[in-house]
């Protein structure tokens, strides 16, 4: 039996592909904690006091100082570079610092310090991250593979409307810098995409490019769980003689000082136009709208004012209310016959899976400045018509009910039908994926003890 | 509440009575310090500090396990029937307020009128509201009286502050009621595209956040965060984060292991330093006055 360390890898979210790994070798990992009773798992707890202990302020001392002084300076170099306005160009002061760079000097440093003092009991065999190009995996997937650990990336989302081609290198936009050696993900599609991303922004050092496996995303996608329609407008009391629209609530992850305070109020004005053009459509009489939140939006201290947020709206436009839901998105899915979001999402590859045709609504914020062609070609679902982009809510109603006529309809399934063969899409079972992943680690495993 | 037997102390109002207050830790172990015991007065300001500061969370919590003693002086129940109001919690009031009615030599729970009577709208029993004595001035509950129904008008909001992490944001909406002034603040997650109605825990009266008062005070003390050019600011620091991670061999490790949270790092030390500029000494508050007649009821 060789050692797994997952890195990152969640119980609730890759449940079964972690079972299915822990019942051919011993693991450990960052966040198993929920599996330490399940038996038939071998486990070793990361956890353990002996590993955190390692983590004291002797230890961290002489590099925290160090790092934080050059993370400080660095930031200050780029600060000066890029900001015009002195208040914004000044170098970090002691409070930023200590508010904001030195915690995260710390954190990096007490994860390598405790993932080493693990490393020094435990000869790990292979490291699996989940997601390592974000914070709370890089860490570890990067120490492992300076070592010379073998390291795989696993992908927990679809990159269905990643943008293609010379799209990529649009103004403003930040390619994922994954840590890993290897980097699973779901289909052709996705791998094509990603290794002609790495290909237009090559690492300085040719040792940390990834390379790019379609072994399958080993997660359920909704269409897993599509319902038939009749059934699914049952369970969400939604009348089946009206078109159906199933618009996805947005989530501003914001990073940036626009999308801080400018993505809102795009996100206000888009909202409000989409509500205000179709009320002035006939359409919006015979139509039912359903709100799907984002699971951001869902928690108990928001999702009571985001839904009186949308029947506000409703409401001032004389709309009925729409049907808001925090949950049941496959029965939402199921039930409608045309997705609308605002900007790419990632259930727009669960409506292409579920064969729904979807538009995209772009406000203002998320279209980097750029013009009418980004609104065909920038990804390829755009390219193949199988996803319909556009600015504006008059623009997004017609193409709705474009989408709603029969001969739009079947075109689009056609369409649909011809993209998915091209790039092998389709609701693969997630045992058949888990199956493909698990055979390359043998094989990986059986090469490092070869 | 109904099956806690809680008697009010009829005693004169702020006698001193000592009252254990329990928290919500479990006992300690053997040889612990015994658990501070506090006078009712202390009891009572605390809840007070806490309704008025507007955790109203925390203040239910600490009422109910007050409550949960047994025994409470006047004082604090008549404290803890505010936090139970300003909460919204009608029912356990009531409740309270029935008992206060019951333990005060003139009867009636001794809050003030517009307590009363948000309890009695709180209860769907708006009828009661002709019983109390008429309010004069332009507070929520003489607007009432005069027929203009339970106006709510939005927050006068002050100020906006933001969190910046690696997700949803955290924002901090400060504002002052647009009945009574009292200054307050509201945590918004991940989203200004809501429609939040409160209750002054002041004054009592209704009120509202909502996406386009927030939107119109953005757009008045934040034009800079909301323009065409903070958008192209953020770009152009985009590329140079990247082509800096990518290429440039003198970057240190540490903002390499970092990866895309070094551009996150440096975005949030520029929105604290916007935020704040911003806000500045004295900037005015773009609020809407309470309408003379309107505001939603």
């Amino acid at each position: 039996m060789s050692l797994l360390f997952l890195n990152g890898l969640m119980p609730e979210r890759h449940g079964g592909f972690i079972r299915a790994l822990g019942r051919r070798h011993v693991l450990a990992g960052t966040r198993l904690r929920p599996l330490a009773d399940e038996p038939g798992l071998q486990l070793l707890d990361y956890a353990d006091d002996r590993y955190l202990a390692a983590v004291t302020p002797a230890a961290l001392a002489p590099r925290l100082d160090e790092q934080t002084r050059a993370l400080a300076a660095s930031l200050a170099r780029d600060l000066a570079a890029t900001q015009t306005d002195a208040r914004l160009a000044a170098a970090p002061d002691a409070r930023e610092i200590a508010a904001l760079v030195r915690p995260r000097v710390e954190r990096l440093l007490k994860e390598e310090l405790r993932f080493r003092a693990f490393l020094a009991e435990h000869p790990v065999d292979l490291v699996i991250s989940g997601s390592d190009f974000s914070s709370h995996s890089r860490v570890i997937a990067r120490v492992a593979r300076r070592l010379g650990l073998p390291t795989l990336d696993i992908e927990h989302g679809f990159f269905f409307s990643r943008l293609t081609g010379d799209w990529c290198r649009v103004r403003g936009r930040m390619p994922l810098l994954f840590a890993s050696e290897h980097v699973n993900l779901d289909n052709a599609l996705e791998q094509e995409l990603l290794e002609h991303e790495q290909a237009l922004f090559p690492r300085r050092d040719p040792g940390e490019a990834s390379e790019f496996l379609a072994l399958g995303t080993p997660i359920d996608t909704v269409a897993t769980q599509e319902l038939p329609r009749e059934q699914a407008l049952a369970r969400l009391g939604l009348d089946p003689a009206r078109p159906q629209v199933l618009l996805g609530g947005s989530w501003i992850e914001a990073r940036t000082a626009n999308m801080l305070l400018g993505a809102q109020v795009d996100a206000m004005d888009l909202y409000e136009d989409l509500f205000r053009s179709l009320a002035s459509r006939p359409f919006g009489r015979q139509a039912q709208l359903t709100i799907k939140l984002h699971p951001a939006d869902c928690r108990a201290d928001v999702l009571p004012g985001v839904t009186a947020a949308y029947e506000d709206l409703a409401r001032r436009h004389g709309l009925p209310a729409p049907l808001v839901l925090g949950d049941a998105l496959a029965e939402a899915m199921s039930a409608c016959d045309v997705l609308v979001t605002p900007s790419f999402s990632s259930i727009l590859y669960d409506a292409f899976l579920m064969g729904k045709p979807s538009v995209v609504v772009f406000p203002r914020y998320l279209r980097f400045g750029q013009g009418e062609a980004w609104l065909r070609e920038s990804t390829l679902p755009l390219q193949a018509g199988v996803c319909e982009a556009t600015t504006g809510g008059e623009d997004a109603w017609r193409r709705v009910e474009a989408f709603l006529e029969p001969d739009r309809r079947a075109r689009f399934a056609r369409d649909r039908e011809a993209f998915a063969r091209r790039y092998g899409l389709g609701d693969r079972p997630v045992a058949g994926k888990t199956a493909a992943i698990l055979e390359w680690i043998e094989q990986r495993l059986a090469v490092t003890a070869g | 509440m109904e099956n806690v037997a809680l008697r009010v102390s009829p005693t004169a109002p702020g006698r001193d009575v000592a009252v254990s207050v329990p928290t919500a830790n479990p006992p300690g172990p053997a040889g612990a310090p015994a658990e501070p015991v506090i006078g009712p007065q202390a009891v009572a300001a605390r809840l007070r500090q806490a309704r008025l500061a507007g955790r109203l969370r925390a203040a239910v919590f600490e009422t109910m396990s007050i409550l949960a003693g047994g025994t409470v002086t006047q004082e604090v129940a008549a404290e803890a029937a505010r936090v139970l109001i300003a909460a919204g919690q009608g029912g356990m009031a009531a409740q309270l307020c029935r008992l206060l009615a019951s333990a005060r030599p003139g009867g009636g729970p001794g809050l003030e009128t517009e307590a009363i009577a948000r309890l009695a709208l709180l209860q769907q029993q708006p009828d009661r509201l002709a019983e109390l004595p008429p309010v004069t001035g332009s507070g929520w509950l003489a607007r009432w009286q005069r027929g203009e129904g339970d106006l709510c008008p939005p927050l006068r909001i002050s100020d906006l502050k933001a969190a910046i992490a690696n997700g949803p944001i955290l924002y901090t909406v400060t504002g002052a009621c647009p009945w009574c002034g009292h200054a307050r603040a509201f945590e918004l997650h991940a989203t200004l595209l809501v429609s939040l109605p409160a209750l002054c825990p002041a004054c009592f009266g209704r009120c509202e956040v909502t996406w386009d008062t927030l939107r119109a005070f953005i757009r008045q003390r934040f034009p800079a965060l909301v323009a065409d050019d903070a958008r192209d600011a953020d770009h152009d620091l985009v590329e140079h984060v990247r082509q800096r991670l990518l290429e440039d061999p003198s970057v240190p490790e540490i903002a390499r292991a970092l990866g895309q949270e070094y551009h996150f790092l440096l975005n949030e030390l520029l929105v604290r330093r916007r935020l704040e500029a911003a806000a500045g000494p004295g900037a005015p508050a773009a609020v809407p006055a309470v309408p003379a007649a309107g505001g939603r009821p």
